[in-house]
């Protein structure tokens, strides 16, 4: 997994302990939990995926560049 | 006088976020990705700050009690909304007039990233309106041109995928582009007008001071994370482009 | 006569020949067209209890501006899905990047062919829908076909355009659709506003707004996509 990856799962991870710790108590607490998750999710999963492809792009390019004279 | 200095800063950093990915066009992956990874430290930084002050440190709000903090992830969608089919529009008309694929490659990973905060946008939204003003859904102006622009963008996207040549998909989808952008104010002026005649519209209340900056943090913070998200996501478009436009290449060599 | 304008009606000469010679093809969309307004009949019943509109109105004729510009709208993309077929079965948009002269005389003669379709199909799909529904339009014909015009004109640019762009895609038949549809709401919105102060009145004067407003809808799809639809048909 590449740095960009892990940084945002841990992000997106942290965030969501965060809400669940500060928010329960609040009114709406249940809206507000769930619009900071959801969006969490979403960006993190999406930045976790990209982060990885193009690792991986990049690893193969420079695969591809040590093997051609 | 408070909002001509906004207004004034909004507009510089809009000329600086638009001149960096038109610069990024010209960029191989290798030089692009220093700009990404400071991006991404300074979008992180800024939202592990930013969900503090929204969260812990602004107070809860008199009238409207705590449901308001969604707001701290609700606008700033739409700072990355916009500046995602911003940068697409503006990309795809640099493209048809240089031909240069580097601008295909920042406009459909610009519209990509744009549509993601379109998403966030527009959940984040609907779970602020349910408490707020008990619907998930209205046809206000906003809503309604946000909702537009996320099915003018798939659009966009799911035609890229059906074209195979470059070329044509860059040129197409440029096309694409340009027509939805320029009609996102048609929508919303319509669809004002065909409400107001009706209806007053409703505005989220002005905001006081803590509330102020922590939403301000949260707004830079997501713009950061955009500039990261598009320029990893343009990396990944130039490596897959050369690779295809290689490919290519041998084909026709080799016949 | 100045060539541009010459070449223009001479390709919706041809066009217009060539969808008369396929009269076939013009009675299938006019067959899709009424069999949209008998779906809403069934769909939305004669007259359900609970859901008459108010003022001794069915609910047929409370919605029909708006099931009315549906039907357009849907016959309307079928027809201008088609409007590239005979080139692109003919060697593809070669014959018409060739054409001499400039591109917009070409946007113009095209836009025209398929404005005259729905032209068409619109003097069908009015009457009908109007007897099938029971309502009285003949006082209110000469605005009714104002609004038509506009709205039709706005929706041929858009058409046309995207269906130049997406002639040669397997997809066409989906991808035109839904490119069409988010450009094409400023003027449902607008077409259906006006039509129905046209049938139910208009105690607040807003007509003119809503004239306005189809006019710059018009004027600004029209620049933009006349002034790209080189582009558009571009190799």
């Amino acid at each position: 997994m590449s740095k960009g990856a892990i940084i945002a799962a841990l992000l997106g991870l942290a965030s969501i302990v965060l809400v669940f710790v500060v928010v329960p108590g609040m009114r709406d607490a249940g809206y507000i939990v769930r619009a900071y998750v959801i969006t969490a999710v979403i960006l993190a999963v999406y930045t976790w995926s990209l982060a990885n492809r193009v690792d991986k792009a990049e690893k193969g390019r420079s695969a591809r560049r040590d093997v051609t004279p | 006088m408070g909002n001509v200095i906004i207004f004034m800063a909004v507009a510089v950093l809009t000329v600086v976020v638009i001149g960096y990915t038109l610069a990024l066009a010209k960029k191989p992956a290798e030089a692009a990705k220093r700009g990404a990874v400071i991006a991404g430290v300074v979008a992180a930084v800024l939202i592990v700050l930013g969900l503090y002050l929204g969260l812990v440190w602004a107070p809860t709000e008199r009238m409207m009690g705590d449901s308001y903090r969604i707001m701290y992830i609700h606008f700033p969608s739409w700072v990355g909304t916009a500046a995602g089919y911003l940068v697409a529009f503006i990309a795809s008309i640099a493209y048809l007039r240089t031909r240069d694929q580097g601008y295909d490659y920042v406009a459909a990973s610009a519209a990509e990233i744009g549509l993601l905060f379109n998403a966030t946008g527009l959940v984040t939204g609907a779970l602020w309106g349910r408490p707020t003003w008990g619907v998930y859904w209205t046809w206000d102006p906003r809503l309604t041109t946000t909702a537009i622009m996320a099915i003018t963008f798939a659009g966009y996207l799911v035609l890229r995928a059906f074209i195979e040549d470059p070329e044509a998909r860059a040129r197409v989808s440029s096309l694409v582009a340009i027509v939805g952008f320029v009609n996102v104010p048609i929508v919303y002026f319509s669809v004002r007008w065909w409400r107001t005649l009706h209806q007053v519209q409703s505005s989220p209340e002005t905001v006081d001071s803590p509330m102020v900056w922590a939403l301000r943090t949260m707004m830079v913070a997501f713009l950061f994370l955009f500039l990261y998200l598009l320029i990893s996501r343009y990396m990944l478009a130039r490596i897959r482009g050369e690779e295809e436009l290689e490919a290519v290449r041998l084909e026709v060599a080799s016949e | 006569m100045s060539g541009d304008v010459r070449r223009a009606m001479a390709l919706l000469h041809k066009d217009l020949l060539t969808e008369r010679r396929s009269k076939a093809s013009f009675n299938a969309m006019a067959f899709f067209a009424a069999m949209v307004l008998f779906i809403f009949s069934f769909a939305l019943g004669p007259d359900s209890p609970n859901m008459t509109a108010g003022e001794g109105q069915t609910l047929l004729q409370y919605l029909w501006p708006g099931l009315l510009w549906v039907a357009i709208f849907f016959t309307g993309v079928l027809a201008l899905g088609r409007s590239f077929q005979v080139e692109m079965e003919s060697g593809g948009m070669e014959a018409l990047r060739i054409y001499p002269g400039d591109k917009k005389a070409v946007f113009a003669g095209k836009l025209a062919a398929n404005l005259v379709t729905l032209a068409a199909m619109e003097l069908i799909l009015i009457p009908v829908s109007a007897i099938l529904y029971n309502i009285d339009l003949w006082t209110k014909i000469p605005a009714l076909m104002g609004i038509m015009f506009m709205g039709s004109l706005g929706f041929a640019a858009v058409g046309t355009f995207y269906a130049a762009l997406t002639a040669n895609l397997r997809a066409r038949d989906v991808m035109l659709p839904v490119l069409v549809f988010p450009v094409l709401v400023p003027i449902v919105v607008a077409a259906v506003k006006a039509t129905t102060l046209i049938v139910r009145g208009d105690p607040m004067g807003e007509m003119w707004t809503w004239i306005r407003i189809m006019l710059l809808i018009d004027i600004v799809l029209l620049t933009v996509c006349t002034l790209t639809f080189e582009f558009a048909i571009e190799d």
